[in-house]
């Protein structure tokens, strides 16, 4: 290790004395342990919702509900009000400068600008 | 916090006493950790952690926190990205969190143990599963003796701080936004999952698409720098847009601008004319010295040529003159052969000297001149020839009739040329239209089979920009035509071996194989080489014709020369901010700009309003004094619009007002060190024993009751116990019979529902029946489900239940209840008692639909009608319901039985009067809710009772309730139909007041007092059902 990277002591230690179970016995170095963990979506179906009683809160519940509001639709690429829809990309935009743009943007964009509204076409 | 910044190890760890708690702020973004009761966290990082190879040792090291960049060289992260522990704001991830708690104890100075109580917040309502495994993280691996239990449920704790009951919070947090009360009711949370990460992300993604070259200069800290010093929030976002797209100037002046580092590219200064003459001396010396030394040479050959030739014409000379013995002996001595030789050895000395001299050697008209005797042989006789020249002759014969051959073809093609041009000319000069309509025509087709020809060889070019990157990139398509040709014929050639006879090499053509094979044979264009000269030779004519004529090939041809090349300037390397400023952290408020379907956090404030179910002066009270938390609660205009959009939810002119924290980003720390070091801590958390005797199920529901039940020899601190806590907590949790606001005395009140023990009874009945229904419409229980169920076969789920059923608020304190389960249900039910009076029993009420928090004080209605007509239905409906029936035959049984054991002088006639009674304050209910609607609105009866049933029927749609609860809700609409008939004989009483006179003339204290009522009733079927009639008569 470098001297500096020692003095500022960035790198966490392999043992600390306050702990009861180093992190090296947890996880053995060099064993492929897999993953872990789920992401919390996966946790919350774990969880099984409906087994919880519906009148008491819980994470699930306690989400807000859909706005009341109808939704505002906005350019993707200048974020003005957005009358109208690309056809074939899909984007939304403000006016015909923007369609012109959009029309000469790669598919790698789009689909960014999409991913944006979370409306990408995901292809697994 | 400057990034790349890095705590230092705090000292005093050890002077701290054991009971001192240790404080965490578990933020999703930043993790603090101090000690309780001071003012400041003693240490705050980043909470993230990276795990990058060392690039010397080769190992893999844990980062925690923010990191110098400039350190960053020393490791390898390209395949380690930053890290959270967290999902949203719940953590998931617990090796990243450890190695985040290791680098906190670390920071904090703990040197041989953390023997120190810890309070760790975490999200509202987080999920068993993150609980249990976050205290199973700190029991075992740390070694805490315990954990505080309270912050197990809020984050911000600001209630303690400000001790009042109003404080409401709109807590911004960096993933999520929340609402709490002061005293927090988490049946009114509300949570939104957008917050400061997504508009950092938002803005980051938004600047690297526009920016694409510089992407790699957008980096997350960047961005969050950027949001945290420009962007802010738009009081009006319509008309802040409005501004940028049409209001130049303004929207000119709002934009900010971040100039990244660029240094100019050297100017190239034009050269001075001293310079310019320097150089042109120095190559005019340069090459005066070339010319001066090609000058030597040639001077020097031909001196060498000169002396040459004078010694070969001495030599002739000699020879001349010399007698044939001494001619013998000089050729001898000067190594020629003959004299012949010697002569054209001068010939050719001759000419290298002319040649030296620059002189013209008069080669061209000795080549016209042997044209004809170029080949001399031809017109020899044969018999005078040598076989040598003789074979040398038929080589110049041939020679000399394909150059003919040819001479003759160009000739013709010549002749033809004119004559075309003249047809040409002529056709021209008939029709010029015709004509040069022909030959565009002509032009197009051949420029199309150019084209397409050359498209074949470079293999399709490009498509349009749009697709360039869809569509296979594989080998086939990155060959041209000519080389897909080649690797046809090898693979045919290596396939076609050993296949049958190998007939390869018996034909001459075969061989051509090879040729075609040959790497470099690109140069098929013979046929091209035609028509791109026909096609030159028609653009050029059409062109004298028309002027206005572009020549594609011309025009194509300029297109392929490289755009030149702009040189890049500072505005290249500005980045412009505009309308990213306010469109950020609009997301906030607008949360499908992102894709998220929820309601913004405006909207949120309505949303918990709501939620909670206290009356409007409560909520009037809290309004006043919202305080706006969190680190986006930063953000520049955040409160105005926050005000303003709140405003819009809430009635006309009713208070509003707004207050931030003093630290957004702290204050939720402080406010846990507050409580970790108040009295109240103590009784807050759990310990590592009572860890080791549930282990992570003491934060499972389940086995909750288990534990309640085995309260008495569990260890208690001040009474409480974790559990205990929680129960606690539903007291806040209104219950779904939150009142509603009715215009008469109903039996609610304590002194109705005292007065009227029996009515307590046919209730506690109802709820059973109830009871059994609601497991009838679950589909896991019960699926055929019959009435056999009486109070002991009941029992089993009544216990059930009463972990999980709604808790009540004490309403019906005198209700009876089945003696078999009457201290089970104590036990659980007595913690949740509102009255102040210990009441020996207490009963559980099932809500007839389950009531999610989602369905708000309606639906509660909804319950507590159905509930109450249920009754009216087993007592007055047996002739119209055949799928009731086994309720009919059984209801009444399990009253007896209870008759049996507590009042057996009680008549059915009282109970069927109390359950009308029952039916009636349903009724009541229903149209002093509505006519309250409906009367400033002067709508006349009869849509009032379509307005009934309609609402009715709503309920029934939203509910979906099961078949059984269909014919339920027809006795429902039947009896609302008999009392509006009932009531439209007398229309001069007012209506409320008619029905509360129905109402308490079955009030038993009172009956005598008042005049029966004629009503129409159902007729009865039961024995005692003359009796009751009656008595109504």
């Amino acid at each position: 290790m470098e001297s500096e990277v020692v003095k500022t002591e960035m790198v966490l230690a392999a043992t600390f004395p306050f702990k009861k179970v180093q992190i090296a016995d947890k996880y053995p170095k060099g064993q492929s342990r897999g993953r872990q963990w789920k992401h919390l979506r996966l946790l919350l179906q774990a969880a099984d919702a409906t087994s919880l009683p519906p009148d008491r809160p819980n994470y699930l519940n306690i989400q807000s509900p859909p706005s009341i509001y109808p939704p505002k639709r906005y350019c993707d690429i200048t974020g003005f009000e957005a009358p109208y829809v690309d056809p074939r990309t899909k984007l939304r935009y403000a006016d015909p400068e923007v369609f012109k743009q959009i029309r000469m943007l790669p598919d790698e964009y789009v689909q960014r600008y999409l991913a944006l509204r979370n409306a990408a076409v995901v292809l697994r | 916090m400057p990034s790349g910044y890095r705590p230092d190890r705090e000292t005093d760890f050890a002077g701290f006493p054991s009971t001192t708690p240790i404080v965490i702020d578990n933020g999703a973004s930043t993790f603090r950790i101090g000690w309780a009761g001071e003012a400041e966290p003693r240490v705050a990082f980043r909470n993230i952690v990276q795990r990058p190879r060392h690039r010397s040792s080769g190992e893999t090291v844990t980062v925690v926190g923010d990191t110098d960049p400039a350190l960053m060289k020393y490791f390898d992260c390209t395949r380690s990205a930053i890290r959270s522990p967290f999902d949203d704001d719940v953590v998931y991830q617990f090796e990243y969190m450890e190695y985040i708690l290791d680098f906190g104890f670390d920071r904090l100075g703990a040197t041989s143990e953390v023997g120190h109580p810890i309070l760790m917040t975490e999200c509202e309502c987080n999920p068993s599963f993150s609980r249990a495994r976050m205290s199973e993280l700190l029991f075992e691996t740390y070694g805490v003796p315990s954990i505080g239990n309270d912050t197990y449920l809020f984050v911000p704790l600001l209630s303690i701080v400000h001790g009042s009951f109003e404080v409401r919070i709109v807590d911004a947090k960096d993933v999520s936004s929340y609402f709490l009360k002061g005293e927090p009711v988490l049946g009114a949370c509300c949570r939104t999952n957008v917050g400061g990460f997504h508009i950092t992300d938002f803005l980051r993604q938004l600047l690297s698409l526009k920016y694409p070259y510089h992407s790699a200069s957008i980096t997350w800290e960047k961005a969050e720098e950027l949001k945290k010093e420009h962007c802010y929030v738009a009081l009006d976002y319509m008309s802040e847009l409005q501004i940028f797209k049409n209001n130049k100037e303004e929207a000119e002046e709002k934009t900010r601008y971040w100039q990244l580092p660029w240094v100019p590219p050297p100017v190239e200064e034009p050269p001075s004319e001293e310079e310019l003459a320097r150089k042109a001396a120095l190559k005019e010396k340069a090459g005066q010295r070339l010319r001066d030394m090609a000058a030597a040479k040639r001077s020097q050959k031909i001196a060498e040529l000169e002396k040459q030739l004078s010694y070969l014409e001495e030599l002739m000379e000699q020879l001349d003159g010399a007698e044939e013995e001494e001619a013998t002996a000089i050729l001898g001595r000067s190594g020629y052969l003959s004299q012949q030789e010697i002569k054209s050895a001068i010939l050719k000395a001759t000419q290298s000297l002319r040649k030296a001299k620059g002189e013209s050697n008069g080669n061209e008209e000795k080549a016209d001149a042997s044209g004809v005797d170029k080949y001399p042989l031809v017109s020899v006789p044969d018999e005078t020839l040598t076989p040598e020249q003789l074979k040398e002759k038929k080589k110049q014969i041939l020679l000399k009739t394909t150059t003919e051959g040819r001479m003759r073809a160009k000739q013709r093609r010549a002749e033809e040329e004119a004559l075309r041009e003249k047809q040409e000319e002529e056709r021209r000069l008939e029709n010029p239209e015709l004509y040069l309509e022909e030959l565009r025509a002509r032009y197009s087709e051949l420029s199309d089979r150019v084209d397409q020809r050359k498209r074949q060889k470079l293999n399709g070019g490009k498509t349009n920009g749009n697709h360039n990157s869809s569509g296979g990139v594989g080998r086939g398509e990155r060959l041209n035509a000519a080389q897909k040709e080649r690797m046809r014929l090898l693979t045919s050639a290596a396939f076609d071996r050993g296949k049958g006879e190998d007939t390869f090499g018996t034909r001459d053509e075969d061989w051509l194989v090879y040729k075609k094979m040959s790497k470099d044979n690109d140069d098929d264009d013979d046929g091209n080489d035609d028509d791109e000269s026909e096609l030159a030779r028609i653009a050029s004519k059409i062109q004298d014709m028309d002027p206005t004529f572009v020549n594609k090939a011309e025009a194509v041809q300029q297109t392929p020369e490289p755009p030149k090349v702009r040189t890049l300037t500072a505005e290249d390397y500005r980045i412009s901010i505009g309308i990213e400023r306010f469109r950020c952290p609009e997301i906030l408020f607008q949360p499908g700009m992102i894709g998220i379907d929820q309601a913004g956090i405006d909207e949120m404030v309505s949303i918990s309003l709501r939620r909670l179910m206290e009356d409007e002066a409560v909520k009037e009270r809290l309004c006043q004094s919202i305080l706006v938390t969190g680190g986006c609660s930063l953000i520049p205009g955040m409160i105005p619009r926050l005000e303003s959009g709140i405003r819009q939810f809430r009635p006309y002119l009713s208070p509003l007002k707004l207050v931030r924290a003093a630290d957004p980003l702290i204050d939720a720390w402080r406010g846990a060190a507050a409580f970790a070091a108040s009295s109240k801590f103590g009784r807050h958390t759990f310990s590592l024993a009572d860890y080791r005797e549930h282990g992570e199920n003491l934060f499972h529901r389940k086995l909750k009751r288990g534990i309640s039940t085995k309260r008495g020899d569990h260890p208690v601190q001040n009474g409480q116990n974790p559990v205990d806590e929680w129960e606690e907590q539903q007291r806040y949790w209104p219950s779904p019979r939150a009142p509603p606001v009715s215009p008469m005395g109903s039996p609610r009140t304590p002194n109705g529902s005292q007065k009227k023990p029996v009515l307590g009874k046919v209730k506690s009945k109802a709820k059973k029946w109830m009871h059994l229904l609601h497991h009838k419409k679950k589909p896991q229980e019960d699926m055929m489900w019959t009435p056999r169920a009486g109070p002991s076969a009941d029992d089993s789920k009544e216990h059930n239940d009463a972990d999980y059923g709604s808790p009540s608020t004490a309403r019906h304190p005198h209700s009876s209840c089945e003696s078999a389960c009457a201290p089970e249900v104590f036990l659980e039910a007595s913690s949740r008692q509102n009255s102040p009076l210990p009441s020996p029993t207490a009963h559980k009420e099932q809500p007839y639909f389950k009531v999610s928090s989602r369905f708000e004080s309606e639906m509660k209605e909804a319950n507590e009608m159905l509930r109450e007509s249920k009754q009216l239905r087993v007592n007055t409906t047996k002739p119209k319901t055949v799928t009731f029936a086994p309720i009919l035959e059984q209801g009444p049984e399990p009253v007896k039985n209870d008759w049996h054991s507590k009042e057996l002088s009680e008549t059915a006639t009282e109970i069927f009067s109390h359950a009308y009674a029952i039916v009636c304050e349903a009724v009541l209910r229903m149209v002093s809710i509505i006519q309250g609607a409906m009367s400033s609105y002067n709508i006349d009866r009869r849509q009032m009772l379509e307005k009934i049933v309609s609402f009715k029927r709503y309920m029934m749609l939203k509910l979906a309730p099961g078949e059984g609860d269909k014919v339920l809700s027809e006795v429902i609409t039947e009896a609302v139909l008999d009392m509006f008939d009932a009531w439209c004989e007398n229309v001069e009483r007012p209506l409320v007041q008619r029905a509360k006179e129905v109402y308490s003339w079955f009030l038993p204290e009172r009956r005598e007092e008042l005049p029966p009522v004629p009503l129409s009733t159902h007729p009865c079927v039961y024995e005692d059902a003359e009796e009751f009639y009656s008595l109504e008569n």
